[in-house]
């Protein structure tokens, strides 16, 4: 869980003849990590391998198929209902392909060709269309040797100027004042006119060619694309729908299974070959060994040789010379293989954490010898999410987001009815509201009435609720599922923290007094915690009034989650460095931070009750915090030089960075303030029009909060972790884990 | 009606942290385009980049810090 899955080298060896059988046994069990076969230099006997028999036909076969389904567009669609069997599909390959081929391939073709002419066509009407009014045959626009044409947009005016600087003009109007007109003038004075026109903004449209009027010709293009283009092409695609019905599982099946077989075949360029056998070399996961050991006696007996060698979870000591030697001189290749190549990493985390792998896998694969930091970020990264939403009503707005983001995996096939249902109840719920306000049924002050709040509120939750439940169903990227998931948790412990703050899309629904409700054992707590944070101890903890109080936890919050990561980072430097190693690079941070929280808050304690700063000097606690602090930066500049202490402030900034899970906090109440100002209005004011505008003011307002709620925490939440959090002990890089095979999804 | 010392501490709040977070956008506006460069060439460089783009942020909180203890003060 904290660590990478553990990691165990393979090396499988036999003859030749067993390659086959071999790669089919590794490829069903996916546990097979290949390292490729780098030969050596002046390596005789091992060679690089050739592929398996059938890969030609394979891949030719894949690659009809492949053009199959982009003609027939099925290249993201779902699996089918009833999957087709291995063996129904594999013997019919090859004939179905070659009849399918000319129907298919011709088709698709056909429908090309026609869109092809049928944008022609319409290109022609737009470039015509500016000639439509104009009364001249195209024809008679060009082609003459004693007069110029110009066809296009003028100011007006430009007859004058034309009439004066040419011997003859003629000007065609067109009906539309908007169409092209056209200038004829006699060919001596063709620059003169270009001149003036182009003195007057003359845009030229050309003409295209054509027999009669351009209204004719557009009636004509018009009447071939819809005649005869358009009917053939919707045919083209009913024929396409009626094959793609037909044949699409057969055809996605078959690409799969030839895609598979070609990996498989391919699989010998990674393995070393020598006039009689083969050696294939990897990693599989330490558990897994025994099943895969088993599973190649199962089929192959005793002729395959199966060895396997557990890699500890440190840096290998080859790595640092010292066992270098040792270590080179049995094995030659294979350990200078190791040496270089990185194992690849596994992580190993309960499925629900499926979303937080996905965090750290975007940031970057941990190294093998490193602490997997999914399980830290699982438990953290809601927290933070929710104490920067910290709503009920956001919280639950972000689990229906993530919900419909997360896509089909919630509720079942009836959800997308019963949400169309509700969203249209939700609606008429709401239109009886408005209906019963404008009807003046009813007290005269609005906010006065339950009914008429009790039927919008209720109207608005169902109508929400619906669109949810209607927005859930259906397949969605593996991506847009993780960030659902998070979504969804994200907005559950918002929603906890709702209560703890005691606000509902920004109104605080259990009173700003004094009198609220005491949680238990707050006589014991209290003055324990009064100290530390200034928490008077009462519940609901109003964001807007206890900002000296959330300032502080949450830099607390900041002291203990950079702590636990200068921890995690002592923790690889010992496993990876040794103890001198780690003491210089991260207990000498520790040191100074420890021994900077105890000076520092005793001075910010003295600064905040006013009191005599002088004061400090005798105070136990910021001398201690000194005297550690200044240790620490010795042993700082000691490890890391004079440029480590510069480091400092740095440290200083994220812990104080941390203030954000307040100040993002305060953001998001301010913005939830501001969209129920209207929406008190339109319960307060009065008539109809402040109820419609109030509410959808309030409405846009909510839905901004709620975007703006989802990017902010979200981001800073990360933020928090990428930066302050795995900058103290992270360094990543590591190489994932991708074993041989895949899981058929359109074969049985 | 406020009086116009806590005005201007409020206005001085206010300035605290808008100017600082000035400073600091113009700062990791060109950091940022690089990171992205960066992270579009070869995807390791994202976590880097993303390192590198948000260490002016320090500025703004230290803004926020005195913004907030200024409110405090209203």
């Amino acid at each position: 869980m904290l660590f990478p899955a553990p990691m165990s080298r393979v090396l499988i060896a036999g003859h030749l003849r067993l390659q086959r059988q071999a790669i089919e046994v590794l490829y069903d069990a996916r546990a097979l990590h290949i390292q490729d076969f780098q030969p050596p230099e002046g390596e005789t006997m091992y060679k690089l391998g050739k592929p398996l028999e059938g890969a030609e036909r394979a891949s030719t076969l894949l690659i009809k198929l492949r053009s199959f389904k982009t003609a027939l567009q099925l290249e993201r669609a779902p699996p089918t209902e009833t999957l087709p069997r291995a063996d129904d599909v594999l013997p019919k390959v090859e004939a179905l392909v070659v009849s399918l081929e000319l129907s298919i391939t011709g088709a698709a073709d056909d429908k090309v060709k026609l869109e092809g002419v049928a944008a022609e066509l319409r290109g022609r009407i737009e470039a015509l269309k500016a000639f439509e009014t104009l009364p001249l045959p195209l024809a008679l626009l060009s082609g003459y040797r004693e007069l110029a044409v110009f066809t296009g947009h003028v100011q007006p005016g430009f007859e004058k100027d034309l009439e004066r600087v040419c011997r003859h003009v003629d000007v065609v109007r067109p009906t539309d004042p908007e169409g092209a007109v056209a200038i004829f003038v006699d060919t001596p004075s063709r620059d003169a006119a270009v001149k003036a026109l182009l003195d007057r903004g003359f845009q030229e449209v050309r003409a295209a060619d054509g027999q009669g009027t351009a209204a004719e010709e557009i009636r004509a293009a018009q009447g071939t694309l819809d005649g005869t283009i358009l009917p053939r092409l919707e045919e083209k695609a009913k024929e396409l729908d009626a094959l793609r019905a037909k044949h699409a599982p057969f055809i996605l099946a078959a690409a799969e299974l030839l895609e598979m077989e070609v990996e498989r075949c391919e699989t010998p360029l990674r393995a070393a070959h020598s006039p009689n056998t083969f050696v294939l070399e990897g990693f599989v996961p330490t558990a897994r060994v025994g099943e895969v050991r088993a599973a190649l006696e199962a089929s192959l007996g005793a002729a395959v040789h199966f060895d396997s060698q557990d890699i500890p979870q440190v840096e290998p000591p080859a790595a640092h010379g010292k066992g270098g030697h040792a270590e080179a001189s049995h094995g030659g290749a294979a350990a200078a293989a190791a040496a270089s190549a990185p194992t690849p990493v596994a992580l190993s985390n309960p499925k629900s954490a499926g979303s937080m792998e996905f965090l750290v896998r975007l940031m970057s694969m941990p190294k093998y010898n490193e602490v997997d930091p999914t399980m830290l970020l699982y438990f953290v990264f809601p927290v933070f999410f929710g104490m920067m939403l910290g709503d009920i009503g956001y919280g639950l707005a972000v689990i229906g987001m993530g919900m419909m983001a997360a896509g089909g995996r919630f509720g079942g096939p009836t959800w997308p009815r019963v949400g169309r249902g509700m969203v249209r109840g939700g609606l008429l719920l709401m239109v009886a509201a408005l209906g019963y306000h404008i009807a003046g049924v009813g007290a005269a002050n609005p906010a006065g009435d339950p009914a008429l709040v009790g039927l919008s509120v209720v109207g608005a939750l169902v109508f929400l609720v619906g669109l949810v439940m209607r927005g859930s169903a259906g397949p969605r990227s593996e991506e847009l599922a993780s960030v659902g998931k998070l979504l969804i948790l994200g907005g559950f412990v918002s929603f906890l923290f709702g209560f703890v703050f005691g606000e509902f899309f920004g109104f605080e629904v259990f009173g700003t007094g004094e009198s609220q409700l005491k949680f238990w054992a707050h006589d014991i707590y209290a003055p324990a915690l009064v100290g530390l944070f200034d928490f008077d101890g009462y519940f609901p903890i109003s964001r807007l009034h206890s900002v000296p109080f959330l300032l502080s936890l949450t830099i607390w919050i900041g002291v203990a989650h950079v702590f636990l990561g200068f921890l995690l980072g002592f923790r690889n430097q010992l496993r990876a460095h040794g103890f001198s190693h780690a003491l210089y690079a991260k207990g000498s941070w520790i040191t100074v931070m420890v021994g900077g929280v105890l000076w520092m808050r005793s001075l910010v304690n003295v600064m905040f009750a006013g009191g005599d700063m002088g004061a400090t000097t005798g105070d136990p606690v910021f001398l201690a915090g000194l005297g550690v602090f200044v240790a620490g930066v010795v042993l700082l500049i000691k490890g890391e030089g004079a440029l480590g202490a510069i480091e400092l402030p740095t440290l200083l900034g994220n812990i104080l960075s941390y203030a954000r899970l307040l100040a993002v906090g305060l953001a998001g109440v301010a913005i939830a303030l501001t969209a129920n100002l209207p929406l008190v209005w339109a319960f307060t004011d009065g008539g109809p029009v402040a109820f419609i505008a109030g509410a959808a003011l309030g409405v846009l307002g909510h839905l901004l909060g709620v975007f703006l709620g989802i990017l902010g925490p979200g981001l800073h939440a990360l933020r928090l972790h990428y930066v302050e959090f795995f900058t103290k002990f992270y360094e990543g890089g590591g190489r994932a884990f991708s074993p041989l095979g895949k899981q058929a999804r359109y074969v049985a | 009606m406020v009086d116009i010392g806590t005005g201007l501490i409020a206005v001085g709040a206010g300035l605290a942290v808008g100017l600082a977070g000035i400073g600091a956008g113009a700062g990791e506006s060109n950091i940022g385009a690089a990171a992205v460069g960066a992270t579009a060439e070869n995807e390791q460089m994202f976590g880097k980049g993303l390192l590198m783009t948000v260490l002016p942020e320090t500025i703004v909180i230290f803004g926020l810090i005195i913004s907030i203890l200024l409110y405090l003060k209203i």
